[in-house]
């Protein structure tokens, strides 16, 4: 089984015994060794949003290569937002470590609060300024830049998610689709340096959703932009990603590419998920 | 910065505690607390729920159907907060009493009435708590205004299929959503009945606050009255949470922070265009127009007497007050309140709850608990500078405006910050999400997103913050330096010397000041609508 | 950072609005703490600065709050003189010590010994007699004798009162309590309570007003406002008072209850000399006449007449106890009302 896997259960660095893959952050996802750093690493990553209940995110580990699109893949309720919120910065870990581009976020001692994360998130309702045109949401977070640095990586977001000639307009103004290609402008304006998409799909029908999300997802490799996209459809998630991450009650239970997660589903809840019925390996929950 | 906001609660909660009046508390509570407390209750949610009924009904109206004279009552609907209570008060007592221009004209038009004078029984606690909810009502108004205007139609059209027309759609939807806001406007309206002491003590309805005022001042027992306080603060505390509570953790902003479409009007036609003009107009004609017109008969008949050119002075005392405290509370709740989102915990919010009492205890009582501990800081200081470097610092705080304005920012704060409050709660928080992820810290993203969104919520608290200020008695009187009057002191003590005619027209002049605000509103809602 | 933000703004509005700070020690000015809101005590003032050059500023506010305000300013206070409207607050304040004493010829010979202070503490400048309007087509003469009486049964249903939280009221009972003791008094304002045509509620010229519409034949109420209901610029008004008349009680007795507006100098006070000028000159002919024609008082100095309205009332005798007991047996009146169930 090739293939850069991590996988822990709980308690950070115990590896269960039946992965799919080795452990091994310093590979890109195609199978070639490379020096490349992970743009995003996640140590352990829990969190419990009331005491007693049982944790939304538990102990999860992975990692994300440099200019990879990750997916996250999961029922409703399997901590894949409370997974985004996390490395955005939104809420405070329990416990674990986030690192960004080699850089501590987020452990028990640290918190960097998440206009300094550099991490971008697309919401799922898109979360656009009401207030403001489309140009003036889209540089929002270019208030570093010069005014005419600014106009320029604004026209340039624009034209890459072809809405040149909409600077004008406000939010509600847009059809649904065009506010989302204004979300991802907005949030890729700045360069993040990991862009997180929570459901970015979950509004759209199913023809419309075929064409987009090979878009969007061909926006973000134009653009060289480590991704994570948080789906619930096992179609979005093999469509899209270079690498698969199943996420179940909490726990990260497998991470692969998608031919090794069609080939080699771990266990039959993965199986059953993308619709495959042969089972490999059975994982002990 | 709410601790020290919150200095004069914690001067009459310690003070409460440590009281000594034993023997006037005891004889307080076996003769007149049972009224006390029963008088209270009644105004208090008599007017309560009369100035919701009425706010609610004609903010529904105004927001979500076209009827005429819309566009005017949407912003006249405001004026009756202008209207000082015990003006009000003393304005229907002196309309309706013998000499009254009812009665007046009644003998003047009917001969055989020429003779003839009625006592109408205008002073009881009914016509009390009406007068309230006549006055205050705005509060609700405005909050649940903008909240109904800011309601996506979304959610409205969601009920609608779901098989909710109209009514159903209103009862189930739109007015569960505005809950936080109406929540807010209610409480308001609760606390400024608690805490008035002109109009029920002419009245003749006693109250905790008459209490605490007889306990100070007849009887001369400052801790008997700053225990009552004590309850009051704990009476308001109890309501606050009993609505926190209640409301619980369910959640009413507004979850599409795109897909908002604002209401359409629904055209009213008919007989129901002309309910709608009634409902609306009842309120403005009993609670402003009326007044006002018996203020201006007054004013006619003296303005000789007492107009002159201190008017001036006092116009610019009252309005540069007003404004100073309008912009210090709501920059004050702002920060409040975006530290208690940020922080997300109970520290901050409990603060904020202890800012809110601030409105609920009667001026009188902040007063004493602004004079003793800056009498005390001034003692301090003094003996220090004097044991040091043998000079006195005399009064550096004591009858200053600086403690006149720190007043004014422990009382009013929670005008802002309700509203400021509720607005926030309305508003979508993935949107402050969305910027922070975008590289804007917490100040910035208050400033560019928070505040353009809550703008017409900020013009609101301010405005009703200048409007109370500008109504306000008991602090300007006890706390102001020398020679320092406005319109409102002006107007009070003329009433209280039952001069009622002559204080007319300085009471038609803080109404008039507080229209200017309310004026630039009108305009404000009318751009934020295109 | 909001906090500085308020101090600036704080000292912007004290620069801006103010520019009348507490006139602090000098010769040029006296500082008053007035419960006293009358046109014509402003009309005094102006008039005491024209004569003497010396500055007065005021603050008005209830005795109470002024009192507490003394208090907590301490010997730093600002102000040299304390004006209330009752013989009572300014007991009070001498109690708590911040009145002094106060020798002054001019003073003492301008006002009756019982209207002030017997060691000089404070000196009244007005009276008011606390007195029953009733209309003579409903109270047959000789039916009104004494304040005693209002409790007879006779009564039931006649008589109108404002609330006993006012000042006026409390005096009066305490006026009783002076002359007859506790528990007679306690009897005679259960008996008084027991006999009201309404409520009580509105102020005094509200219960005049209440007589004339027939609610009541009898009202208790100090004698200015009758008068400024006589002297009243509204037709109506002066109509409505003309029907109805004056009747001083207890005139075969102590006489009428009489209670005083006065002044005391401050024991923080650093204008003394000026304070005393400023008591003087209001005691004085000129500024006696002024109360009591502007203001419908009965003056204190017996060389000046009353307005001539008050004077159409006829001469009365007044109660001669000293005010100081008032002062002492204000807050066992109060309880008294309490107890007697008159709100």
């Amino acid at each position: 089984m090739s293939g850069e896997v991590d996988v822990a259960f709980g308690r950070p660095g115990a590896v269960p015994a039946e992965t799919t893959g080795t452990l091994g952050a310093a590979a890109s996802p195609d199978g070639h060794a490379a020096a490349r750093p992970a743009a995003l690493e996640v140590r352990g990553l829990t969190k419990r949003y009331r005491r007693g209940d049982r944790p939304a995110l538990d102990g999860v580990w992975l990692d994300v290569e440099d200019g990879e699109i990750l997916t996250l893949v999961g029922e409703s309720g399997s901590g894949k937002t409370t997974f985004l919120r996390l490395v955005a910065g939104l809420e405070r870990a329990d416990a674990g470590e986030v690192v960004i581009r080699g850089r501590t976020v987020c452990d028990e001692r640290t918190f960097t609060p998440p206009e300094h994360r550099g991490a971008s998130l697309v919401f799922q309702d898109y979360a656009l300024f009401p207030h403001l045109t489309v140009e003036r949401n889209v540089g929002f977070g270019l208030r570093r830049l010069g005014r005419a640095e600014r106009a320029e990586r604004v026209r340039e977001m624009l034209e890459l998610v072809g809405l040149l000639g909409f600077e004008r307009r406000y939010p509600h103004e847009l059809s649904g689709g065009q506010q989302q290609r204004v979300a991802l402008a907005r949030a890729l304006a700045p360069r993040p340096a990991v862009l997180l998409l929570d459901e970015p799909f979950s509004n759209l029908d199913r023809a419309l959703k075929a064409r987009l999300r090979q878009e969007v997802a061909a926006l973000i490799r134009a653009t060289g932009t480590t991704a994570v996209f948080v789906v619930h459809d096992p179609d979005d998630a093999l469509a899209i990603g270079d690498r698969i991450a199943v996420l179940r009650d909490g726990r990260l239970v497998q991470l692969g590419k998608p031919r090794e997660i069609l080939d080699s589903p771990c266990g039959p809840y993965v199986a059953g998920f993308f619709g495959v019925g042969e089972v490999v390996g059975e994982v002990e929950f | 910065m709410a601790l020290a906001l919150s200095v004069p609660m914690l001067v009459v909660a310690v003070g409460a505690l440590g009281a000594d009046g034993r023997e006037v508390w005891a004889h307080l509570a076996s003769t007149v607390m049972p009224e006390y407390l029963r008088n209270s209750v009644v105004l208090a949610a008599g007017s309560g729920a009369l100035a919701l009924v009425i706010g609610v009904a004609s903010a529904w109206l105004v927001a979500t159907r076209d009827f005429p004279g819309r566009r005017l009552f949407e912003w006249s609907l405001v004026l009756p907060l202008s209207v000082p209570a015990y003006i009000a008060a003393y304005t229907y007592a002196g309309m309706l009493d013998v000499t009254g221009p009812v009665q007046r004209t009644a003998r003047a038009l009917v001969p055989s009435l020429s003779d003839t004078f009625v006592a109408i029984p205008v002073m009881r606690i009914e016509t009390m708590v009406v007068i309230f909810a006549l006055v205050l009502y705005p509060y609700v108004y405005l909050l649940s205004r903008a909240a109904f205007l800011g309601q996506s139609r979304t959610a409205l059209e969601a009920a609608w299929t779901l098989g909710h027309g109209g009514a159903s759609a209103f009862w189930r939807v739109a007015l569960p959503l505005a809950r936080p806001a109406i929540a807010a406007g209610v409480s308001m309206v609760v606390m400024e009945v608690l805490n008035d002491y002109g109009a029920v003590s002419y009245y003749g309805v006693t109250t905790f606050t008459t209490g605490i005022f007889r306990s100070w001042h007849a009887l001369g027992d400052l801790d008997a009255a700053i225990r009552l306080a004590a309850i009051l603060m704990v009476f308001v505390l109890a309501v606050l949470a009993l609505e926190r509570s209640q409301r619980g953790r369910r959640r009413v902003d507004d979850t599409r922070g795109t897909g908002h479409r604002p209401l359409l009007r629904q055209r009213l036609r008919g007989w129901r265009a002309w309910a709608a003009f009634a409902v609306c107009f009842a309120p403005l004609l009993f609670g402003f127009l009326i007044p006002v017109a018996q203020l201006a008969l007054w004013t006619v008949r003296t303005a000789g007497d007492v107009v002159d050119a201190s008017y001036l002075r006092l116009v610019a005392n009252s309005f540069g007050l007003a404004t100073v405290a309008a912009l210090l509370c709501v920059a004050l709740a702002l920060l409040l309140v975006y530290a208690g989102r940020l922080d997300r915990g109970r520290t901050v919010s409990a603060a904020n709850r202890a800012v809110v009492l601030g409105y609920s205890i009667p001026g009188a009582v902040i007063a004493v608990g602004i004079i003793v501990p800056f009498g005390w800081i001034d003692r301090t200081v003094d003996a220090f500078a004097e044991a040091t470097l043998g000079v006195s610092t005399g009064l550096l705080l004591s009858g200053t405006l600086f403690a006149l304005v720190f007043a004014y920012a422990v009382r009013y704060t929670a005008v802002a910050l309700l509203p400021l409050e509720a607005g926030f709660e309305r508003q979508c928080r993935n949107l402050d999400d969305a910027s922070r992820c975008l590289g804007e810290p917490p100040l910035a993203t208050l400033w560019r997103v928070a505040l353009p969104l809550l703008r017409r919520t900020l013009v609101a608290a301010a405005i009703l913050v200048f409007v109370d200020v500008m109504k306000e008695i008991p602090l300007t009187l006890s706390l102001r330096p020398f020679n320092f009057d406005t319109l409102a002191t002006r107007a009070y003590q003329l009433a209280v010397d039952e001069q009622v005619a002559e204080s007319a027209n300085a009471a038609l002049v803080i109404i008039a000041v507080g229209l200017l605000p309310v004026l630039g509103l009108d305009r404000l809602l009318a751009r934020g609508r295109g | 950072m909001a906090r500085n933000r308020r101090i600036a703004i704080g000292l912007a509005a004290a620069v801006v609005l103010g520019g009348c700070g507490a006139g602090g020690a000098g010769d040029a000015v006296v500082n008053v703490y007035s419960h006293r809101h009358y046109e014509a005590d402003q009309q005094l003032f102006a008039r005491f600065t024209e004569l003497t050059g010396i500055r007065v500023n005021v603050v008005t506010a209830s005795a109470d709050e002024l009192i507490t305000r003394l208090e907590n300013e301490g010997k730093n206070s600002p102000a040299d003189i304390l004006i209330t409207v009752d013989a009572g607050r300014l007991h009070r304040a001498k109690e708590k010590g911040l009145l002094q004493p106060i020798r002054s010829e001019v003073l003492e010979t301008s006002i009756p010994a019982t209207y002030r202070d017997p060691e000089g503490y404070w000196f009244g400048l007005t009276r008011r007699a606390r007195v029953v309007i009733y209309d003579p087509t409903r109270v047959k003469p000789g039916e009104l004798s004494t304040y005693e009486d209002l409790a007879d049964p006779k009564w039931k249903g006649r008589i109108l009162s404002r609330s006993s939280g006012n000042v006026y009221n409390q005096s009066l009972l305490a006026s009783l309590i002076a002359a007859n003791g506790e528990e007679a008094a306690e009897r005679w304002a259960r008996g008084v309570a027991a006999n009201l045509a309404r409520p009580p509620a509105g102020g005094d010229t509200d219960q005049i007003k209440a007589v004339a519409a027939g609610v009541g034949d009898v009202a208790i109420s100090n004698t200015y406002y009758f008068g400024r209901l006589l002297s009243s610029s509204d037709p109506e008004e002066r109509r409505l008072a003309e029907r109805l008349a004056v009747f001083f009680p207890n005139q075969d007795g102590r006489g009428a209850h009489v209670n005083v507006s006065g002044a005391g100098v401050t024991t923080s006070s650093k204008n003394v000399a000026n304070a005393i000028r400023l008591l003087e000159f209001l005691a004085s002919e000129e500024a006696q006449r002024i109360f009591s024609e502007a203001n419908l008082e009965y003056p204190v100095n017996p060389r000046v007449e009353p307005a001539e309205i008050l004077q159409a009332w006829g001469e009365f005798k007044a109660d001669t106890l000293n005010l100081a007991r008032l002062g002492e047996l204000n807050a066992a009146a109060v309880a008294i009302f309490d107890r007697a169930g008159w709100r």
